[in-house]
């Protein structure tokens, strides 16, 4: 089954989006942070990465934009996470690489859409 | 600006010729404000009457002839005093006192000859050679005038200092107009010269002290007409200074509006991350209510935990309930900031229908009512915002549900065409309570409800109708209520079917106040200048008109249609930003001069800066010299008036073009490389919209997501990235690729590359890059995979 690196720093949260995603047979690893999440991207090659935006020092934008800079991982899909919801979010998302986009709190069928669409080698229209 | 309203009355029309004719262009566009005025009296109507539509087209024109045809109707009646007292004095008047009234006669044909001459030849040509031919019998009839009643001492003679008046009055004081009049002038006195000198002197008709009275009274005459206009050129020269002091004062206020403009966007911008940073705030929270209750509800269904599984699912409905209520504030507030966005895109309607019906089914089945859906076999596709759409029907639906006990809620959709334009229909008809006519008045304002018994009985927030109604307005559309107590409610949300084919204004400012009277044909301005589509290859394109001047309008419909543009026009600088955000026109064309300051210059701004319109090219057309101001607050094109139509339709051309082109993408990877740029140049001329990204990271993912006709990888060398880069295309093998290496690239290093792409080891100058790739784009499939250029070498 697909591995999934979600980078978020709220413990709820991860601890919380983790389980329900184990639940869907996924396996899950964890990155707590932008540069945890740039490290873990290049070691690990996840299949697919959910990353959250408002992070600490380095932001999710900044930690995506270093990961489509690396040559070894700019092709995993990033889907970011905001619990903003503004448009400039979406043209935020899709500037820095993100190939998907999706709003907290996390409505969890639409996400998991998202998430097969993006396993599936499909661009997902962002919703 | 009072002082412009007055000094558009101390102003008299006739002055406008010599303004004109001072040069001071920066006073032109003045003009057109100064004399839109109708004319107010029957002579003036008279006079007007006499002028060919042509000419009517251009006000500087128009005030000549003007000028023209009133000279051309009085001067003779004064010019013919001066005949009969000569045929009084002259004992023998014959021929040429004859020949004097016939020269002054003629002047009553000018008129004639004009209003004929215009209808079967160019109106300008004519009027412009009539005015020459004027200005020559003039000189005949003075200088023939004073040749015969007392030669050069002739108190006739006086009147050739009005000729270069009359002169530039008719035709401006352009260089040809100056020659032409020296040079009648000048052979006139030659002439008149050569006569005394061959001629025997002058003839000696009257004797000189029976001309003294005449000579008085024509002395005084062309002194009082010299006079008068010596004033004319007094006032406009006050005037000018009053227009200049004016400007001034424009400028100091729009300074000042520049900058209150700029506090306020800090204001708003600080509104907009409060909004944002409290949406994070309460979401973040939320999402582990809910998400965690989800989790131990799924675990306590599978357990078969009946009663933990209930208290859970109360939980998770709070939360949810919670969620719902802080999007709504937060969807109000974005409304209300000018934030809500659109994002249009075109809906199955039945599909749409059955979707909704099918999420809302349980809700509506819950105090046992039955949902009966209607539908028309007609309702073909809908251009909207879906997910708005969506949440306003549901609002509806959930209303109906929760009013309704063992009832019958009824969604009816259907086509309908109200003044020539497709709407869709889509009505919640429910058999419950019903809402009294006071109480109907309230409905759509936010956080009321019909009653506050209502609220303690059926809970609700009191926001769902209000948001409703209003993203429903921000479609171009509206919801409507009728209800009678005790019988039932039905809500109707209409909306264009086409957006972009129909526009709408609907403005809660200035919509009926009582929602029960909001009929849709009060609600929707509609727009009469827009046409059927023509049956053409293109797109019509559609521009949009922004001008305060109702003439100026005018002649831009004229002028636009004839180029089989579809116009819309407005003259409110608000109902021209709703126009724009609802039509999303092919370009807007916007006068910032107008009445309120610097409205005009905000409009311009607003419609940069507001994402939905802020891709729309705007054309600033106007009187104000400042196309630095206007670039900077985000014109494509900036144009001074006058302006020429060649100019302006150039103009519009070419930013129509650029948004045209939009969707057919090429992308361009640009990692070091030197090929590509004279290559972008190219391409783009050709017509294409030409994406340059820095990465490969940021190029893989735009590649996905625009799907570009054709992709060019501009790199030194050969690299990892790269390898990455074409392994991540794999799923695109439709798109075609192109590979640039520097000539000296070693071709070892070159990477595996897939079916769709070309490689190129390019000459320096990149002339064989344009080529090669503007034949891609043509659909040519270069005949061998990989292109060297030998001659590069060395």
């Amino acid at each position: 089954m697909a591995e999934i690196l979600l980078v978020e720093d709220n413990e709820m949260n991860r601890d919380m989006l983790g389980r329900r995603l184990e639940r869907r047979g996924y396996s899950v690893i964890f990155a707590v942070d932008g540069p945890g999440g740039v490290a873990a991207a290049k070691d690990k090659r996840p299949d697919l990465i959910l990353m959250d935006i408002a992070l600490g020092d380095m932001d999710g934008w900044e930690a995506t934009r270093l990961i489509k800079a690396d040559p070894d991982t700019m092709a995993i899909p990033v889907i970011a996470l905001t619990a903003h919801a503004l448009s400039s979010d979406r043209e935020r998302s899709a500037q820095v690489g993100c190939i998907d986009f999706d709003t907290k709190p996390i409505d969890m069928p639409r996400l998991l859409r998202k998430i097969e669409a993006c396993l599936e080698g499909r661009s997902a229209s962002a919703a | 600006m009072p002082a412009s309203g007055e000094m558009a009355r101390s102003i008299n029309p006739t002055l406008i010729p010599v303004m004109r004719g001072s040069g001071h262009h920066n006073l032109n566009g003045r003009v057109p404000q100064m004399d839109t005025q109708k004319p107010t009296n029957a002579f003036n109507k008279f006079i007007d009457s006499w002028i060919p539509s042509e000419l009517m087209e251009d006000r500087n024109a128009t005030q000549r002839v003007r000028m023209f045809i009133i000279s051309h109707t009085l001067g003779p009646f004064l010019g013919q005093t001066i005949t009969l007292t000569l045929l009084l004095l002259d004992p023998d008047p014959t021929p040429h006192v004859w020949v004097l009234a016939g020269s002054i006669m003629a002047f009553f044909i000018f008129p004639f000859a004009l209003r004929w001459g215009s209808k079967h030849f160019d109106a300008h040509k004519c009027y412009n050679l009539l005015a020459l031919l004027s200005v020559m019998d003039l000189v005949f009839a003075v200088l023939w005038g004073s040749y015969h009643y007392a030669g050069i001492s002739s108190p006739f003679l006086v009147w050739l200092l009005v000729v270069p008046l009359l002169a530039f009055f008719y035709l401006g004081s352009n260089r040809m107009a100056r020659y032409f009049v020296f040079s009648v002038t000048g052979s006139g006195l030659i002439a008149f010269y050569l006569l005394y000198q061959f001629g025997g002197g002058f003839p000696d008709h009257v004797d000189s002290d029976a001309l003294v009275p005449i000579g008085i009274i024509s002395i005084i005459c062309a002194m009082a007409y010299v006079t008068m206009m010596a004033v004319y050129y007094a006032n406009v020269v006050d005037s000018q200074s009053e227009l200049y002091a004016e400007i001034e004062r424009h400028q100091s206020t729009s300074a000042q509006l520049l900058e209150a403009k700029e506090e306020a966007e800090r204001a708003n911008g600080a509104k907009s991350d409060f909004l944002a940073k409290m949406s994070h705030e309460l979401r973040t929270p939320l999402n582990a209510v809910i998400g965690y209750s989800e989790m131990l509800l799924e675990d306590a269904e599978i357990d078969g935990r009946g009663e933990d599984s209930a208290d859970l699912k109360k939980i998770n409905s709070a939360g949810k309930h919670l969620l719902a209520l802080v999007s709504e504030v937060l969807d109000l507030s974005k409304i209300e900031a000018g934030k809500m966005e659109l994002y249009t895109e075109e809906i199955d309607l039945d599909g749409f229908v059955s979707e909704v019906a099918s999420t809302c089914r349980q809700i509506i089945a819950k105090n046992a009512n039955e949902l009966v859906i209607q539908r028309s076999t007609d309702l073909g596709r809908l251009e909207c915002d879906a997910t708005k759409l969506r949440q306003a029907l549901l609002n509806l639906l959930s209303n109906a549900a929760k009013f309704t006990e063992n009832g019958r809620v009824t969604l009816l959709a259907r086509r309908e065409r109200i003044d020539g334009r497709d709407w869709v229909k889509i009505e919640v008809q429910d058999t419950g309570i019903g809402i009294s006519p006071e109480e109907v008045g309230n409905l759509f304002r936010n956080f009321s409800q019909a009653t506050p018994s209502i609220s303690s009985k059926f809970g609700g927030t009191g926001l769902g109708l209000s948001l409703s109604q209003k993203l429903c307005r921000f479609m171009g559309g509206d919801i409507t209520v009728e209800s009678i107590v005790g019988v039932g409610t039905t809500f109707t949300i209409i909306l264009p079917a086409n957006s972009r084919a129909l526009a709408t204004v609907s403005s809660p400012a200035t919509g009926p106040s009582d929602p029960v009277e909001a009929e849709t044909s009060g609600k929707v301005t509609q727009l009469t200048a827009l046409q059927p589509r023509p049956a053409q290859d293109g797109e019509t394109q559609v521009i949009l008109v922004i001008d305060p001047d109702p003439s100026a309008r005018e002649i831009m419909d004229r002028l636009l249609q004839k180029e089989d543009y579809r116009v819309v026009m407005t003259e409110h600088l608000a109902d021209g930003i709703d126009l724009a955000r609802s039509l999303q026109p092919d370009a807007i064309v916007l006068d910032v001069a107008t009445s309120d300051g610097d409205e005009g210059w905000l409009t311009l701004s607003d419609l940069h800066d507001h994402a939905t319109t802020a891709a729309i090219p705007v054309i600033v057309q106007t009187i104000i010299d400042d196309p630095r101001k206007g670039y900077q607050l985000g014109a494509s094109a900036y144009l001074v008036k006058p302006v020429n139509k060649e100019a302006l339709l150039e103009t519009i051309g070419q930013v129509c073009d650029e948004a045209v082109h939009a969707g057919n993408e090429v992308l361009v990877i640009d990692d070091g490389g030197t090929a590509s740029p004279s290559a972008v140049t190219a391409i783009r001329e050709a017509g294409w919209h030409v994406t340059v990204v820095p990465d490969f990271g940021i190029g893989l993912t735009r590649a996905h997501q625009v799907q570009p006709q054709l992709i060019i990888v501009d790199t030194e060398s050969p690299g990892s990235s790269l390898d990455a880069f074409l392994d991540g295309l794999h799923d695109l093998a439709g798109v075609p690729i192109l590979l640039l290496f520097a000539a000296d690239a070693d071709p070892g290093t070159a990477p595996i590359v897939p079916g769709n792409a070309t490689t190129l080891f390019h000459a320096r100058d990149g002339r064989d890059t344009r080529s090669l790739a503007l034949k891609m784009l043509e659909g040519g499939d270069p005949t061998t995979r990989i292109i060297k250029k030998e001659a590069a070498h060395g």
